[in-house]
């Protein structure tokens, strides 16, 4: 038998540990699996509090489903999270080469109107729009930008030819170059918190319903259905 | 009666995460209380996602909370907002 020995490099690493490598997501146990892993490590390098650290991994766990459900076709999802720590910052990515994000809500026929990929973004970022209303509930890329206004952090959607920055609804319009399925990248602030509960009291002041969690009357539309 | 304490008997951490969790907490609320009035204590979460309450608050049978089978103990403040929330949201979905 040969010898093999790895030769030596011939780069220098900066931040050796600063990058979580591209985790692939096909199904609900890859988010559940990978996500908190990839976070875990980020965050301990970061020094993020735990409550921001919950936060973030609430984030990439709802992003990485919103593939699992939405990109079709059996499209996986990949994701990376970078750390910054000179700046303060962290980076997450998550994109899938899917059917994109207009023609995922036009399996729902109260978005079958949209007539941009621009115009399907800005509705997907509303709480409760969704193409699947039986399985999912339409929160997760309205959490995820949510969190990063309180933040002070940065969003980027682009699918098709659409593309919305920083989160805002205002700030939306038609790309050159069209992207074949959907691409986020988020910007975290490292040194100001990700506060989670901010979120979901918001979530719970816009869409609440009379009655307390410990009878929990309320009307539901679903009755022991399947998350798949 | 039964009590379900999700913390530290069901999971390794404060905090619940997931569609596929809050499905499987669900499956195993309903299967308890098929034989008993259930209590589930949330002491000592500390965060919920948004998919996970929407599987546990917003797909729980109505008819079984209303009978009083299944109650809900605990909770922070912030994951009765977002079970309030997830209830709306489902009401608004059924209705569309």
């Amino acid at each position: 038998m040969i010898p093999c020995e790895t030769p030596p490099e011939r780069i220098r690493r900066r931040e050796p540990l600063g990058f979580r490598e591209c985790q692939r997501f096909a199904t609900l146990r890859d988010c559940e699996v990978h996500a908190p892993e990839m976070v875990k490590a980020i965050a301990e390098r970061c020094q993020m509090d735990r409550a921001s650290r919950q936060a973030l991994e609430i984030c990439v766990e709802e992003l990485a489903e919103n593939v699992v459900f939405h990109a079709g076709g059996g499209a996986a999802g990949f994701a990376a999270v970078q750390s910054w720590p000179a700046r303060s910052e962290v980076e997450v990515g998550i994109v899938d080469l899917g059917r994109g994000i207009r023609a995922s809500l036009a399996d729902n026929p109260a978005y079958r109107h949209l007539a941009t990929d621009a115009e399907a973004i800005r509705e997907a970022m509303r709480l409760g729009v969704t193409a699947t209303p039986e399985r999912n509930s339409g929160q997760g890329l309205f959490f995820a930008a949510r969190l990063l206004e309180q933040n002070g952090g940065r969003v980027l959607i682009r699918s098709g030819s659409g593309r919305v920055y920083d989160g805002s609804l205002a700030r939306a319009d038609e790309a050159l170059v069209r992207f074949p399925g959907t691409a986020l990248a988020l910007t975290i602030n490292t040194d100001r918190p990700l506060d989670a509960g901010a979120v979901s009291r918001l979530i719970g002041s816009l869409k609440s319903q009379d009655g307390d969690l410990e009878t929990l009357r309320v009307r539901c539309s679903q009755s022991g259905s399947s998350p798949n | 009666m039964l009590t379900i304490r999700i913390f530290p008997q069901l999971t390794v951490g404060p905090e619940l995460v997931g569609r596929a969790a809050g499905a499987r907490l669900r499956e195993e609320i309903l299967r308890a209380a098929g034989s008993a009035v259930v209590v589930v204590d949330f002491k000592g979460i500390e965060t919920v996602s948004p998919s996970f309450a929407d599987e546990l608050f917003g797909k729980l049978p109505p008819e079984i909370v209303q009978r009083r089978r299944v109650r809900f103990a605990g909770a922070s403040d912030e994951v009765r907002a977002l079970a309030r929330g997830v209830r709306g949201l489902r009401s608004e979905l059924a209705a569309t």
